[in-house]
């Protein structure tokens, strides 16, 4: 709980607004310990990672694989004004590095991945390893 | 400026919780300069023209339906977010330059700059020795 410049009726007004917003409001953006969340497809060729990391530098991003395992590993800049009588009012989009490893659930061509940041959305493909790759077994009926 | 006359806390509009995709609350970090109100928001995956920014009645709403991901033959095996709608309002005061309001959006993140109106700037008043 802050301090309230405005006096009590002011804080009680805030409180009051917070808790309309629990009630009424829309669901959060997710934010959780575990950062960026993704969301993982795939056909039987190939598979695409997203996530939802806004306001990084693409080339601030940095993807690896090994082992198996995906890495994902950037900084989410804070890019707040500076200078004389700048106030800062609210403060909930987060900043700073991040880091998160993964492992994918089958091969992958490692020479074949690709990745792409586009409004916010990075999507990684990555072509599955011909022998990961599902295949049908013929039923034979004598 | 009292900031608690001139933004309020965003509140989700009621009506737009029967729509048949999740409404999500972006993150907002809102700063004052001695001239202007900034506003960012986290709102990745929306095109631009799919945007709307709309100013009534000292209440600006920003909506935006983020783009699916195109992948509908694609089998779901990892699902830790959902896509949706982002929608967000703020209460301005009155001593804001409604007319000369700006938007941008790069890298999923909104920025909207709001001028404060001339009278609202704070004048530096000489003290004469």
């Amino acid at each position: 709980m802050t301090i309230h410049p405005w006096g009590t009726f002011a804080a009680l007004r805030d409180l009051q607004r917070e808790m309309n917003r629990l009630f009424e409001g829309g669901l959060p953006a997710a934010r959780t310990a575990r950062f960026p969340l993704v969301n993982l497809l795939s056909d039987s060729n190939e598979a695409i990672v997203t996530a939802e990391i806004p306001g990084v530098d693409p080339a601030d991003l940095e993807i690896s694989l090994t082992k198996g395992q995906l890495t994902i590993r950037a900084t989410l800049q804070d890019n707040a004004p500076e200078g004389e009588g700048v106030v800062c009012h609210r403060k909930e989009r987060s900043s700073g590095p991040f880091a998160r490893t993964f492992t994918l659930p089958f091969e992958v061509e490692e020479d074949k991945i690709s990745a792409k940041y586009e409004k916010g959305v990075l999507a990684i493909t990555l072509p599955r390893a011909e022998k990961s790759k599902p295949r049908s077994i013929p039923v034979i009926a004598n | 400026m009292n900031m608690n006359e001139s933004i309020s806390t965003p509140t989700a509009p009621r009506a737009e919780q029967a729509a048949e995709r999740p409404v999500f609350v972006p993150a907002a970090d809102i700063y004052e300069t001695p001239s202007e109100l900034l506003i960012r928001c986290d709102m990745p995956g929306i095109d631009e023209k799919d945007l709307e920014i709309t100013l009534e009645n000292k209440q600006l709403t920003v909506t935006g339906p983020q783009m699916g991901q195109g992948r509908e033959a694609c089998e779901t095996l990892v699902g830790e977010y959902f896509t949706g709608i982002y929608q967000r309002a703020f209460g301005l005061g009155r001593d804001l330059d409604d007319s000369a309001i700006s938007a941008r959006l790069k890298d999923g993140v909104l920025e909207i700059k709001l001028p404060k109106a001339r009278e609202a700037q704070p004048r530096r008043i000489p003290v004469e020795v």
